[in-house]
């Protein structure tokens, strides 16, 4: 029992800091009680040598993950009014981050970054952070296939009570995103689907940052 | 069992562990059981093991090959220097703290 416990705390752990500390630790939690005390420690030192082993990329997309919370929640709350003027493009932004400018230049950021730093592929780098951050549409659309999220099409300047009949609205209005509705099988596969535009865009991001090491690393005189 | 203190010299695992190791190596158990000995303070293995990783990075402290699964560490040449740093600020910051409070 107390050591399958032990197995268990250890796997905790990051591989990498198993493989150069994991037998002494072993050795010091199975020569003494193991008290919730002492699990509780365990497992805060595992979270945090966790969290030291993170790539930067996903830190970014945990940051890309948390807009589009926020733009989700801010949409279902407060669904915006029509506005046909320079207002609208900001509402687009904010209610769309991952099909905007600043997405795409997050993703050639990490690219740019990982090339110059070589730590990662830029182009699997941009990737990574891409899915993390489209986790929480796949959520939306997994809702909406379940019926626990009905979706709503609205026209301009119509205006909705957020829960009907059928639970929570994700409100959708035609004519400010001049496209069509997400269908929900699309927001499931929204992480999928964002997989060949995040490559191309830290693909592109890294040839950058490795031409500018290459021109960072040229003869002064030559 | 002593509990672990939420400040002072005894809440920093780093300057605890470089303080046992400050009379010759030790592997994690004796580390352990060392500054509980001398400190009076239980410092949790999970923190221990946090600190040593840490103080390995830095190269403050270095691991010895061991006999079995349990290795010894050993203080480095740049982690004495610290440890006699962190201590003589100490000493200096708490000589000048109880003359003043003697005077007071």
């Amino acid at each position: 029992m107390k050591t399958t416990l032990v197995r268990w705390l250890l796997r905790l752990y990051p591989k990498s800091w198993r493989a150069e500390y994991g037998a002494e630790l072993a050795d010091m939690l199975r020569a003494r009680p193991l008290c919730a005390a002492i699990v509780f420690d365990i497992a805060r030192s595992a979270i945090w040598q966790r969290l030291r082993v993170v790539l930067p990329a996903t830190w970014v997309g945990i940051g890309l993950m948390l807009v589009t919370i926020w733009a989700i929640v801010t949409t279902m709350l407060a669904p915006p009014p029509y506005a046909p003027s320079a207002l609208s493009e900001r509402i687009e932004w904010l209610q769309k981050p991952l099909q905007s400018e600043f997405y795409v230049l997050v993703l050639f950021a990490i690219g740019f970054w990982n090339a110059v730093a070589g730590k990662q592929s830029p182009a699997r780098a941009a990737m990574r952070a891409s899915v993390i951050a489209s986790i929480p549409l796949a959520l939306i659309g997994l809702l909406m296939l379940t019926g626990l999220l009905a979706h709503a099409e609205l026209v301009p300047g119509q205006k909705i009570a957020m829960l009907n009949a059928r639970g929570i609205l994700y409100p959708f209005y035609k004519g400010i995103q001049q496209i069509p509705a997400p269908a929900p099988l699309t927001l499931l596969l929204s992480p999928l689907l964002r997989l060949p535009g995040a490559w191309l865009w830290g693909t592109i991001g890294g040839s950058l940052g490795r031409k500018y090491v290459t021109w960072r690393r040229r003869p002064i005189n030559a | 069992m002593a509990r672990k203190p939420s400040s002072g010299p005894a809440a920093d695992p780093e300057l605890l562990i470089l303080s046992s190791l400050a009379d010759g190596p030790k592997h994690g158990w004796a580390i352990m059981s060392d500054i509980e000995t001398f400190a009076g303070v239980t410092v949790g293995p999970g923190t221990l093991y946090n600190a040593i990783t840490r103080l390995v990075e830095k190269e403050l402290i270095a691991p010895l090959e061991g006999d079995g699964r349990q290795r010894p560490y050993k203080l480095t040449a740049r982690g004495t220097a610290a440890l006699d740093e962190q201590l003589q600020n100490m000493r200096r910051i708490a000589s000048i703290g109880l003359r003043r409070l003697r005077l007071a």
